[in-house]
């Protein structure tokens, strides 16, 4: 890695999902970061390492430095949201599942066990209403997974209606700066 | 020798185990961590041993339990009579009482009257022999108000009322560094920097340069860090470079493996003085995350104030005495004063610090003594808030009179426990009308305290620690356009906060009032 000249630039060094790289690095880039080095990361396949620097001097750098943390935190907000949109209905199906086989295993014990015309007759009635259960709790699973997906859906467009308000705060507080060979300009 | 390619090597890389699209790269220093770990591992092996030898004694001999419960129960009459807060003597108590077979040794080996006796005398001789500088300023001072909170700290602790000064406030560690970094620039004499965290990084690396420069031209370079504060992050390099280009540095209270409840004692104070004529204080140390070039915990909000004029004269002292403290040299401090241009303003400007060379808890009676002035506004800006029954009760009071009474504090924390008792303490005063904001996405570093007609800008935060175990100093002033300036951070900071209402507040959890319940037994020592 190249010396740092910190009396005239600072530096960013960040880990990114490969599958993000374009629009993080048009988004820094909007931050007045210059891409310096980019290389694949030796332990994780689905992440490159960036660096980046900028001049140390730059027109409204405590709201840039603001604003950069934001924009941050709601890309990684998306992606938290985006893992967890389904994780109730997720687990209620699992739990419905479990529960239900784990129920019918010990009606089947039951009928094996006591082999009567009653422990049949009783053992049928439980395994219907199991399944009927399941059934209506399958229904409402369905309804919170539509909810679950109108959620996410009204989370996700207040993050990017979000995302879009810091990236046009930057583009207005940034002036096009010319990097001609680390010359700094006082603003 | 010739290494031997391996042609078939399986790369063994993985998935991410994060669900972060970015993540900020953090270096770790892991010697320092090490350092850390191997000491207070050796300590805390000490204190066991201890513990263990002590209660197999008296479980031996078991006519002695009779004798430690005895003087434990003078040791709590001790306690009470000392000038602890209410709140640490209700710990200590609880702590002599519950441990009474070793409780009262832990006491001893930290009560100030006993175990700093020696160091609080040689402040003390310092403090009396370098009064002879510190001549005294008759200012003129306008508001009644404000002529009560000078009296005050000249009567405290002898610190003069400056005019004759001007002040710039900075709303950000980025601002006021590279203030500082021009005014180096200009340097001709000494420059003194008095830090409670100096740490390697891009900020460390710039000014270093610029000292080892000054020092080249014949500039008198003085450093002093706490050790406790800068152990992890200033390596061993960074000092022997410090030291070899001819600066000298000076740690305060340094770490050492043996059990000392005086290790709880640090340097809290920034200073930086240039050639007598400029002094800057505030939030900020010497490290990357106060300028927001690391991130350690969302956005770093800090603040601080520059001084230009006779008013520097104060934070010299300050620094001058500490030097001669952790030296053990004496020197003429003539050399240093009086150095300032006398600047047509006639704002009132006090410098004022506290620590083991006063007797009293200045940085916390002048905050309270300005919070029961106050007849309009209480603004207040702390990373902490983990105050004692005196200051919580006259700020609902004043919120319940009337006064607009706000407090900002962090959104994200540095230290879980410290913010859970921060937030706890915070949220029980909005009840009373107190509003309490917390900065999105945020740390607030920021020390501030604000009245509608009086400011203070320093290292003093609104916690137990600053007020009765660290060395710290601020600025009190009058000065309209740092009122005006500190006035606008404030709200400016407010627009990116979120109000604590009754519906959002974290106390509405029975886990975490029960949580922040028992970590207020250990407040005093956060």
């Amino acid at each position: 890695m190249q010396e740092r000249d910190y009396q005239n630039f600072d530096y960013l060094d960040i880990i990114v999902k490969k599958i993000s790289q374009t629009e993080i690095e048009n988004a820094y880039s909007s931050f007045l970061w210059e891409k310096i080095y980019n290389n694949d990361d030796k332990r994780y396949k689905d992440v490159v390492n960036l660096g980046f620097r900028r001049p140390h001097t730059i027109k409204n750098k405590n709201r840039l430095q603001l604003l950069e943390v934001y924009y941050q935190c709601a890309i990684n907000e998306k992606a938290q949201l985006k893992i967890k949109k389904h994780s109730k209905s997720k687990g209620q199906t699992t739990r419905t599942i479990l529960f239900s086989a784990i129920f019918l295993l010990g009606v089947g014990v039951f009928i094996y066990l006591l082999k009567t015309l009653f422990s049949i007759i009783l053992g049928s009635l439980l395994s219907l209403g199991i399944i009927c259960g399941v059934l209506i709790k399958a229904r409402k699973i369905r309804k919170l997974f539509i909810n679950e997906n109108s959620v996410y859906l009204e989370k996700s467009n207040r993050i990017d209606n979000e995302i879009s308000k810091i990236l046009t705060e930057v583009s207005l507080l940034t002036e096009k700066t010319a990097y001609n060979g680390g010359e700094n300009e006082e603003v | 020798m010739k290494k031997f390619d391996k042609p078939f090597r399986i790369e063994k890389r993985v998935n991410s185990p994060f669900s972060d699209i970015v993540k900020i790269k953090k270096e770790s220093n892991g010697l320092g961590v090490l350092k850390a770990f191997i000491v207070f591992g050796i300590i805390a092996f000490q204190v066991l041993m201890f513990i263990v030898l002590h209660t197999t004694f008296i479980l031996s001999f078991k006519w002695t339990a009779l004798l430690t419960f005895i003087i434990s129960l003078i040791t709590c009459i001790y306690v009470l009579s000392s000038n602890k807060n209410s709140h640490s003597k209700a710990v200590w108590i609880i702590f002599l009482l519950l441990c009474f077979p070793f409780s009262y040794i832990f006491y001893l080996l930290s009560d100030e009257r006993l175990l700093l006796a020696k160091s609080s005398k040689r402040f003390k001789t310092i403090y009396q022999n370098s009064e002879r500088y510190n001549l005294n300023q008759s200012a003129k001072i306008k508001n009644q108000n404000v002529i009560n909170n000078c009296a005050y700290l000249y009567n405290a602790g002898g610190f003069n009322a400056y005019n004759g000064t001007k002040a710039e406030y900075f709303g950000s560690g980025t601002s006021f560094f590279d203030d500082v970094i021009k005014r180096i620039k200009l340097a001709k004499e000494f420059v003194f920097l008095e830090f409670f965290i100096v740490a390697d990084g891009a900020l460390f690396t710039r000014i270093f340069d610029l000292l080892s420069e000054k020092v080249k031209q014949g500039v008198d370079v003085r450093v002093i860090y706490d050790d406790m504060g800068s152990h992890k992050v200033l390596s061993r390099k960074s000092k022997l470079a410090l030291k070899n280009s001819g600066i000298k540095i000076q740690p305060f209270n340094k770490i050492t493996p043996f059990v000392s409840l005086a290790l709880n004692y640090r340097d809290h104070r920034k200073i930086i003085v240039i050639d007598g004529k400029t002094a800057y204080t505030g939030g900020c140390n010497l490290a990357d995350e106060y300028v927001n070039e690391k991130r350690m915990h969302g956005y770093w909000k800090d603040g601080g104030i520059r001084l230009d004029g006779l008013a520097v004269d104060g934070f010299t002292l300050f620094f001058l005495r500490q030097w001669e403290v952790l030296s053990k040299q004496s020197e003429d401090y003539s050399a240093f004063l009086s150095k300032a241009n006398n600047y047509q303003n006639e704002s009132v400007f006090v410098p004022f610090a506290d620590g083991l060379d006063y007797k009293n808890n200045i940085g916390k009676s002048v905050y309270e003594n300005m919070i029961a002035c106050a007849n309009q506004k209480i603004y207040i800006m702390s990373p902490y808030f983990i105050v004692d029954d005196t200051l919580n009760n006259l700020l609902i009071s004043k919120a319940m009179s009337g006064v607009d009474v706000r407090l900002i504090i962090p959104e994200i924390p540095d230290k879980t426990f410290v913010y859970g008792v921060t937030r706890n303490n915070a949220e029980k005063l909005i009840d009373s009308g107190v509003k309490v904001y917390c900065m999105k996405k945020s740390f607030v570093h920021t020390k501030l305290l604000l009245t509608e007609n009086s400011a203070v800008v320093g290292s003093i935060n609104m916690d137990l620690r600053s007020f009765y175990q660290q060395f710290e100093c601020a600025v009190f002033t009058d000065d309209e356009k740092i009122l005006k300036d500190a006035n606008l951070d404030f709200d400016e900071t407010i627009k990116e906060s979120l109000l604590i209402t009754e519906k959002n507040k974290l106390r509405n959890h029975l886990i975490y009032r029960a949580f922040a319940g028992v970590m207020l037994l250990f407040a005093p020592f956060m």
